[in-house]
């Protein structure tokens, strides 16, 4: 069913960017190679179950696994550099390219020809547990002395080092499981439309996916995952437009960025709490302009 | 009295210019130690190397008998030194409680990974939401030591001036140290705003048991609460003694205090 289908690739898009949010939203370092990541899961994940025969449930963390382990190549040469924030963005930019052309040229990938014909996993119960846990564990991690310390370091690098924070451990951590979310979201996205090729998986794609986190809230867990669903089907609804609705898609995230410029929710969470909370002040709001020092 | 920190023969230069060249001195345990000097006389400088975010060029700097020179900042925070910073340096986004929650952390790991990831389920009470309830009340008993517990819940740079410096030590004093380094803690206050400071430096001194090293440039406040100086200028070392000997230094005089007044 088409809704299901576009649900679906909301919560694969969302599942990447939360992973994403917490290397960039919440440790405060940009990427643009991170359709690398997914790239590698797609790959390892269809390879596994189709090459191999592993059933996929367990595929599914081998994938997460090898995403991961793959950030390490990249994350720990730079990240022990300390490289300022924008020269790594940089050497992401080259990491993705350099991996897509990697997976263009191994024979076990099956060459820029991709592979096809992969099972059709990723239906709609499936992707939505998936999606619950990797929001769960994100909720997790960032709301412990782990999430703390990353955020620690995107405030103030130097601050957080003389807290006895050590630097390149905390980014490498937050890099690894950024990497294995993506590579989770890969691995879903290559059984949901059941055929992947290296070309999938290009700048555009990371650059899509750091424009959701920044839409979303750099500092917030929910704001990435509404923006996942608002850039996937804002596109969709649009289908009407043509030609004109990438304009409008455009248009969108400038808007935003004006509107905005914290992000849909900024360095918050959006919660049933926080809802109440929202309108009980809205009453109260004229009796506290008063007391602010 | 043992010996904290030994400084010896520390140089450090910028590509030709030379920083700081040839300081030895020492720090005894539980004393509260200054450093003045003219503005660019390298104070900072010599904090920065002493807390590892600098390398030296030359020279060592032994702590509590230990080589820590060329350690990594994180290294040596574990060790027992904490700094603040002369531009306060807080995480600005965070609550007050925050800030100091997540230097908290550094002596008090209280859970591991496994268990942030696993022992944490909504609505169900665990061994994560029990240590981190734990945590902030440790918070508030180091935000209470600098006299800021009212303002626990409010965001960092929403804080006046004043308090955000005295949050930045509460958040020194949660590493648990035994030495700590300030870097011009009373910098923009009112001469009484500085009194009441020194008197809160020297509380927190004594009860915690602490070393205290500073940069100041208020005169008072350093004769007040210091045993011993050190001055520097050009990088170099001027002078040592203890606070009077120092305001009789003609040296000094000359130096730093403008020549033809007779002390502070």
């Amino acid at each position: 069913m088409y809704i299901q289908v576009v649900i679906i690739l909301c919560m694969i898009n969302a599942i990447s960017a939360v992973g994403l949010a917490v290397f960039t939203g919440f440790t405060g370092l940009m990427s643009l190679g991170h359709a690398a990541f997914m790239a590698v899961g797609a790959y390892t994940c269809a390879i596994a179950t189709k090459t191999f025969g592993i059933p996929f449930i367990i595929a599914l963390p081998m994938s997460a696994l090898m995403a991961g382990l793959v950030s390490l190549i990249i994350g720990i040469p730079t990240l022990r550099a300390k490289l300022r924030s924008d020269y790594f963005t940089i050497a992401t930019l080259g990491f993705g390219e350099a991996m897509r052309v990697i997976l263009e040229n191994l024979p076990i990938t099956n060459g820029a020809r991709g592979m096809a014909g992969l099972a059709h996993y990723s239906v709609l119960p499936t992707v939505t547990v998936i999606f619950v846990i990797v929001v769960f564990f994100t909720k997790n991690f960032i709301f412990s002395r782990y999430g703390r310390m990353a955020v620690a370091i995107r405030e103030d690098h130097i601050a957080a080092e003389m807290a006895g924070i050590n630097l390149f451990q905390v980014r490498l951590r937050s890099l690894f499981y950024s990497a294995a979310c993506a590579g989770i979201g890969g691995a879903l996205m290559a059984h949901h439309i059941r055929f992947i090729q290296p070309n999938m998986f290009t700048n555009v794609q990371s650059t899509l996916l750091t424009a959701t986190v920044v839409a979303g809230g750099m500092g917030s867990i929910t704001g990435p995952i509404i923006a996942a669903f608002i850039f996937v089907m804002v596109p969709e609804v649009l289908r009407v437009a043509e030609m004109w609705r990438l304009v409008a898609y455009g248009a969108l995230l400038v808007a935003i960025m004006v509107l905005r410029p914290q992000g849909i929710m900024g360095y918050r969470e959006f919660s049933i709490n926080g809802i109440i909370r929202y309108f009980r002040n809205l009453g109260t709001k004229q009796d506290k302009g008063g007391t602010v020092s | 009295m043992s010996i904290s920190l030994e400084i010896k023969n520390l140089s450090k230069s910028f590509g030709g210019i030379v920083a700081v060249e040839d300081l030895t001195f020492n720090i005894k345990s539980g004393e509260v130690m200054g450093i003045i000097g003219p503005n660019g006389a390298g104070k900072t400088t010599v904090f920065n190397l002493i807390t590892g975010v600098y390398q030296p060029t030359k020279g060592q700097i032994i702590y509590k008998g230990k080589d820590i020179t060329g350690h990594q900042p994180d290294e040596i925070v574990k060790l027992g030194i904490a700094r603040t910073f002369q531009n306060v340096r807080l995480f600005k986004n965070l609550s007050a409680m925050e800030n100091v929650v997540t230097a908290l952390d550094l002596k008090n790991p209280m859970y591991n990974l496994a268990s942030t990831f696993f022992l944490n389920w909504p609505f169900i009470p665990g061994k994560v939401k029990r240590c981190e309830k734990e945590l902030r009340e440790k918070a508030l008993h180091f935000l209470d030591l600098v006299g800021i517990a009212d303002h626990a819940q409010k965001q960092a740079n929403a804080l006046p001036y004043g308090l955000q410096r005295k949050l930045e030590i509460a958040r020194a004093l949660a590493l648990e140290p035994e030495l700590l380094l300030l870097d011009e803690p009373a910098a923009g206050m009112n001469p009484e705003e500085s009194m009441e400071l020194s008197r809160l430096i020297k509380e927190i001194q004594q009860k915690l048991n602490l070393t205290v090293f500073l940069i100041e440039h208020h005169m008072d406040l350093v004769m007040e609460i210091c045993d011993h100086l050190y001055v520097i200028n050009f990088g170099r070392e001027l002078a040592e003694g203890n606070p009077e000997e120092i305001q009789a230094n003609p040296a000094v005089l000359k130096a730093y205090l403008g020549e033809g007044r007779k002390g502070a």
